[in-house]
């Protein structure tokens, strides 16, 4: 029999033998309440019955009774044995005899209560007659010696009907002549003996009657029948009784194993359920666990670190793990392994909530909830020097390993962990470190690489542009050239700034690929408008380029007349290492007719020596200045003196970030001769064809 | 435990008394009975709308019919005098013969009477259904339609109610009143005579059977419905249903032939055939003045004429 059998058959049996067992014990709850209830009207018919039957011989012997109370009686009764006719026990075909019998005594009683009736006519007529004769001999007197033997015969007469009725015993009127003689025509004497005739005569005709019919009703014959009908109930009920006894016994035998089978299964149960829940934990112990050293492993680290809400995490590294395994062999590494684990697993402190993982091969791991940053690194520091002061044991020597330690707070925990640990293998002086925001920089390799590959594809998809900013007359409110500023157009439509890719490029070999081809695009656009001039940004990197600048010159020199329209934004730098070549390149561009203008003045290196040095046509004022000038006093003042000076080196300025008119009017006033701003235009795609600008 | 043994005094002493006096406080549903009222007075329980059950016993005066026999739809003859509706819960059976337990069956006897209202369970229920009975049906037994069982519930909760209590003779029994010197001459004689072995309880009368004639034959000018045609016994011929004395000054003509036209009669015919005795004429002057202190109130319900 498999399980699931044996369970089935236990719960088949257990609902059988409780159902059994509701059953009976409703049943034998009913049977006993049914029986009681029979008993107990049984019982009060009877009392009933000889209540009534003593009310009748009162109603006999009392002159006056008040016959409601028969009247009461004989509706109880009625009653009762209704009730007892239908009572439930009977409706059960063990009780038919009950029933049967029940029917005669019902017989009985219509019988006995039509006596009743008839008792209480001829009592009545027998009471008034009797009394009657009394008041009749007393309203009466005799006076004379014969009269007297009447009166005497007419007492005797009284007295045997009296007697008669008291004792019920025709005996006492048996052969006796109840009737007086009219002895003479005396009138008067003939008016006593007529009606006191009349009455004994009734008396003597309804008496028998009257007596057979009180004999019969107070035999109490009902009462009899019902103690036999009592009787053979009981014997009826006896057996039920003991029926119920039998099977109450055999419902508790069947419970009982029931009982037992459902704890013998429900201890195994439990035994196998222990069994399987140990099996359980072992194979998640397996899964979480690491099976070399034991701890728990990377699977339960990630698991465990979203449990906490603040959590600070060590990564541990074993500086040279390698070297140990290629020197000593894996299984030596692994020993190692166990006993650094161990070594780590007594160093955790539990109120701090601490939890050690091996996350990698040399690469373990503690998340502690509570520390304090100052205190953490000294947990730290103080763990390696515990480490660096341990000897581990490798075959039979003692080795002392060194440790890096990561300590880091700040989600993403492990990558973040990771980078401060690379930042630390780096740095021979320290063994821990703290995560700092700007380890971040080093991860952002992975995107620089992604934006060189996305420089490259914009050069082979031609996806790099010139946009043009007006700069214009401040004066005239003329656009007096156009800036080519550099973007990438990506394949969804979205424009690139400088910023995002240009920085980059620069450490690219790409970099001098950009400049190229914004200077062949710019030239292109100046082709198709002669009345603007342009200028083209260029890095000291570019000058200092040899064959890239040979390239530009023949670019330049392929349409001289447009070339002799582009200007030349130098950006300042700390490079300015190349003078020799920064003046050959002035002198070049400037033999094409291009003008020189120096981009960011005012900010980084801004250096004096370009304009002793160099030929310098313009110096764009850097928009730090320009936007401020209208709130900070002193960047007032440094536009003032850049405008100073440029006028005595006589050169022109462009103020650059003119956003407002407030500013515009401030650079009019000071005398600043060009702007260029978002208050003009933005950068657009093409220049426009009207130089006339609104603003 | 005193208190309240002397509380039931007054009860044992009564029972011991062969009369016992009407209960002044009634237990009974008004609103039931009430509606129970209206029908009682209404024709609509009669197949012509001619009759109802007050059509044969005025309740305001004795609660019985003053004629020999009542007359029922289309003038039709009864064949018994009617008998009076008051007190009627305390009578033992209903009916002259008995032949109803209680005032439920009786109510039913004259409804369904051919001879009388002429009606029938359903026919009932038609007619009050059909009329704004229904609604007051619905509100006193919940029933969506009128049902015929509830009518006879509504009349027997108004018959219920038609007790005439604070009789003198009731309150003389409660130590309440001082007979005068006739009646209580005449409540000796009452006695004496031993019209109380038939005439007692709380009805003076009313709790057993009776022949008429037991002393005397009493010869019947027609045959009426009496024991014997229950019990089809020749022992129960002209046996009746001892009738109450409550207000019998009031239920003239008597007996179940309404053959005695007054009291004086009716006393003489029951001294002759019952008793076997002839009456003064003072003594039944003053058994008349005894049988007067029976006259109780009008029943309480029939003042408040409020619905």
């Amino acid at each position: 029999m498999t399980i699931n059998q044996t369970i089935r058959l236990t719960v088949t049996f257990g609902v059988i033998s409780v159902a059994l067992f509701i059953y009976f014990y409703t049943a034998q709850k009913n049977f006993i309440k049914n029986h009681k209830e029979f008993i107990l009207t049984s019982t009060a018919l009877q009392w009933e019955q000889s209540n009534l039957a003593d009310n009748i011989l009162q109603s006999s012997l009392k002159t006056y009774f008040n016959q409601d109370i028969i009247a009461k009686n004989v509706e109880n009764l009625k009653k009762t044995f209704n009730k007892l006719q239908h009572s439930k026990i009977l409706q059960d075909k063990n009780y038919k005899t009950i029933k049967l019998n029940l029917a005669m005594v019902g017989e009985q009683l219509d019988s006995e209560l039509l006596d009743i009736d008839r008792y209480e006519m001829l009592n009545a007529g027998i009471k008034n007659s009797l009394l009657f004769l009394n008041r009749h001999l007393k309203n009466n007197t005799f006076k004379s010696r014969k009269n007297q033997t009447i009166y005497f015969d007419a007492l005797k007469v009284l007295k045997l009907l009296q007697d008669t009725k008291n004792t019920l015993d025709l005996d006492n009127i048996r052969g006796e002549i109840l009737q007086l003689a009219i002895p003479s025509k005396d009138e008067k004497i003939t008016r006593f003996i007529k009606p006191f005739n009349a009455h004994a005569l009734y008396l003597e005709k309804n008496l028998p009657l009257f007596i057979s019919i009180t004999n019969q009703i107070t035999k109490n014959n009902i009462s009899i029948k019902m103690t036999d009908l009592n009787t053979l109930f009981s014997a009826i009920a006896l057996n039920d009784f003991k029926a119920f006894d039998r099977y109450s016994f055999i419902v508790l035998i069947l419970l009982s194993i029931s009982f037992s089978l459902i704890i013998m299964f429900f201890s195994k149960y439990v035994h196998e359920r222990d069994q399987l829940t140990q099996a359980k934990r072992s194979l998640e112990d397996a899964l979480v666990h690491d099976e070399l050293t034991g701890i728990s492993n990377r699977k339960s680290f990630e698991m465990e670190i979203l449990k906490y809400k603040k959590p600070t995490i060590l990564l541990i590294n074993i500086v040279g793990f390698k070297n140990i395994n290629d020197l000593y062999g894996i299984e030596s590494g692994n020993k190692l392994l166990q006993q650094f684990a161990h070594f780590l697993s007594i160093h955790i402190e539990l109120d701090a909530q601490e939890q050690l993982f091996r996350l990698g091969s040399d690469e373990f791991c503690i998340i502690s909830a509570k520390k304090a940053k100052k205190e953490i690194i000294s947990f730290a520091q103080n763990l390696d020097a515990l480490i660096s002061a341990h000897p581990f044991n490798i075959h039979t020597a003692q080795i002392n390993i060194q440790v890096k330690i990561a300590i880091n707070n700040i989600k993403p925990y492990l990558e973040n962990a990771d980078l401060t640990l690379k930042v630390l293998k780096e740095d021979y002086s320290k063994s821990v470190l703290y995560h700092k925001k700007e380890f971040k920089l080093k991860k952002n390799i992975s995107d620089a690489l992604q934006t060189i590959d996305l420089i490259k594809s914009a050069i082979t998809q031609d996806s790099v542009i010139p946009y043009f900013q007006p700069i214009v007359n401040i004066e005239t409110r003329k656009i007096y050239k156009y800036e080519a500023l550099i973007r990438i157009q990506c394949l969804d439509g979205t424009i690139l700034q400088p910023y995002q890719f240009l920085e980059l490029s620069k450490k690219s070999s790409y970099y001098s690929k950009l400049t190229k081809i914004m200077i062949q695009k710019t030239l292109a656009t100046a082709r198709r408008f002669p009345k603007y001039r342009f200028s083209i940004n260029f890095s000291m990197l570019d000058i200092a380029n040899e064959e890239f600048l040979k390239d530009v010159f023949k670019e330049f020199d392929k349409d001289r007349d447009t070339s002799s329209r582009i200007d030349i934004e130098l950006l300042e730098s700390e490079e300015l290492l190349h003078k020799e070549k920064i003046a050959r390149f002035i002198k070049n561009v400037n033999a094409y007719g291009m003008k020189i203008l120096i981009d960011d003045f005012g900010t980084g290196y801004s250096n004096f020596s370009y304009f002793s040095e160099f030929n310098i046509d313009f110096l764009k004022i850097d928009g730090s200045i320009t936007k401020e000038i209208t709130t900070d006093a002193k960047k007032l003042h440094i536009l003032k003196s850049i405008y100073q000076f440029s006028k005595g080196m006589g050169i022109d300025n462009i103020a650059e970030f003119v956003e407002n008119e407030e500013i515009l009017n401030v650079l009019k006033e000071v005398g600043i001769k060009y702007a260029q701003g978002y208050y003009f235009s933005k950068p657009l795609p093409r220049p426009l064809e009207s130089d006339e600008i609104k603003g | 435990m005193k208190k309240y043994a002397l509380l039931f005094l007054p009860l044992l002493l009564f029972a011991m008394q062969p009369i016992v006096p009407i209960p002044t406080d009634l237990h009974v549903d008004i609103k039931k009975a009430k509606l129970g009222q209206e029908l009682f007075f209404d024709t609509i329980l009669s197949s012509d709308n001619t009759i109802s059950c007050f059509s044969c016993h005025n309740v305001y005066e004795g609660g019985a019919d003053p004629r020999i026999v009542s007359r029922g739809v289309k003038g039709r003859k009864g064949n018994i005098q009617s008998p009076t509706v008051l007190n009627a819960r305390y009578n033992f059976r209903q009916f002259w013969n008995g032949r109803a337990a209680n005032l439920k069956e009786q109510a039913a006897g004259p409804l369904n009477n051919p001879a009388e209202h002429n009606m029938n369970p359903r026919k009932i229920e038609e007619k009050l259904n059909n009329s704004p009975y229904r609604e007051k049906f619905q509100k006193i037994f919940h029933t969506q339609k009128v049902k015929y069982g509830n009518v006879l519930d509504a009349i027997v909760e108004f018959e219920k109610a038609l007790t005439t209590p604070n009789a003198k003779f009731d309150k003389f029994l409660r130590g309440e009143y001082q007979l005068s010197k006739n009646e209580k001459q005449g409540y000796i004689l009452f006695k004496q005579y031993g019209c109380i072995t038939c005439h007692n309880g709380i009805n003076i009368g009313g709790n057993t059977y009776q022949k008429m004639g037991t002393f005397v034959a009493y010869q019947n000018k027609q045959t009426y419905p009496d024991r014997s045609q229950i019990t089809k016994s020749p022992f129960d011929l002209n046996v009746f249903k001892v009738p109450t004395l409550r207000n019998i000054v009031k239920t003239a003509p008597y007996f179940h032939d309404g053959s005695a036209k007054n009291l004086k009669d009716a006393l003489q015919m029951m001294a002759k055939y019952n008793l076997g005795i002839q009456f003064q004429e003072q003594e039944v002057k003053n058994l008349v003045e005894f049988l007067k202190t029976l006259t109780g109130e009008t029943p309480k319900i029939l003042d408040a004429n409020d619905n």
